[in-house]
């Protein structure tokens, strides 16, 4: 197997690093930032995420507006914005979270396609601003729960009943998850039940933990980015190598 | 667990949430200071429905929720913007001699 750079030789890594080099992550490089790839074989990853995985996904792009009129200036900008609390995919696959009428969220999809985000980024100009950025990139941290039993392992930490015929796809929930203020957004990849939980990012290692902790009797894992992108219909153009 | 009905994210844990105090109306700007004294830091304290400020922590989201303090039943929530719909612009007390 090729060397792996490594996320000590990244000025951006996730605070989980540790967590997942004590784990052998292969790692791959994600606009600079040092993302898991993978643990072990991504074929058999993508296997155990149709049950019940966890990844870190907090090397993907990300990207915040908040202001009184960020509908309309999202909108002129070409974003389709859906109701708060509701999420819409992007053409390039960035996904839109509407978190209130003056609030979105941008995620991008796990093939780290950030078109969208660098528009809207490029559009932005202090004169005239009817919204603002919010830094969401640096303050958040992102964890994908995936597979068709997340809805139990979130149950025993969020109060929200999150089972795929209770809250359906692309619906967003801000709520508390282990006793954290977190965004949690259902954004399954391809057939296969996924969520994307947003948390603050001093405190991930603390969140990791309890997930860790509350999927392990259900035969939970932890799997790298390119399970995911499998599972969504295709495998990263990146190697992760 | 006692359930709050946010405007914004339905049904919640009462635990998700903070109370803000009373909703009062906000005094002519040219009031005396014993008015502003009144406004800040003075609540009616109602034995009855009152009106009062609501803060969703996990969405930083205010709303209004009208509760009788008697029984501590919920009775009404609704968005600040339904209560307040216009801005206020004044200067601050003292600032204009």
């Amino acid at each position: 197997m090729p060397e792996s750079p490594g996320p000590a030789d990244r000025v951006r890594r996730s605070n989980l690093y540790r967590v997942s080099a004590a784990l052998d992550a292969v790692w791959t490089d994600v606009n600079g930032f040092a993302c898991p790839a993978r643990y072990g074989d991504a074929a058999d990853e993508a296997d155990a995420a149709r049950g019940l995985a966890i990844a870190d996904l907090t090397a993907l792009p990300r990207a915040g507006y908040k202001g009184w009129d960020m509908a309309g200036w999202a909108t002129a900008q070409g974003l389709d914005l859906g109701e708060p609390n509701e999420a819409r995919a992007q053409a390039d696959g960035v996904l839109a979270c509407r978190l209130a009428a003056g609030e979105v969220l941008l995620l991008a999809g796990d093939d780290a396609g950030s078109g969208t985000i660098d528009r809207l980024a490029a559009a932005w100009t202090v004169d005239g601003a009817t919204c603002y950025p919010a830094p969401r990139s640096d303050a958040n941290a992102h964890i994908g729960v995936v597979g068709e039993r997340a809805p139990e392992t979130m149950a025993k930490l969020c109060a929200i009943d999150l089972r795929p015929h209770r809250f359906a796809n692309r619906r967003i929930a801000q709520t508390s998850v282990a006793r954290m203020n977190a965004i949690v957004v259902r954004n399954d990849r391809g057939r296969t039940y996924a969520l994307d939980v947003l948390v603050d990012s001093a405190a991930v290692v603390y969140m990791w933990e309890c997930l860790t902790d509350a999927m392990a009797e259900y035969g939970g894992r932890v799997v790298g980015l390119e399970a995911l992108a499998t599972l969504a219909g295709g495998a990263t153009e990146r190697g992760g190598a | 667990m006692k359930i709050m009905p946010c405007p914004l994210n339905g049904p919640r844990n009462i635990s998700e949430f903070s109370c803000g105090g009373e909703v009062s109306e906000l005094p002519p700007p040219d009031c005396d200071r014993e008015t502003w004294v009144d406004y800040v830091y003075l609540e009616d304290n109602i034995a009855g429905v009152v009106r009062e400020w609501w803060y969703h922590t996990p969405t930083a989201y205010w709303f209004i929720a009208e509760r009788d303090t008697r029984t501590d039943e919920i009775l009404k929530t609704y968005p600040a913007s339904e209560a307040f719909g216009e801005r206020v612009d004044f200067a601050a007390p003292g600032t204009k001699e």
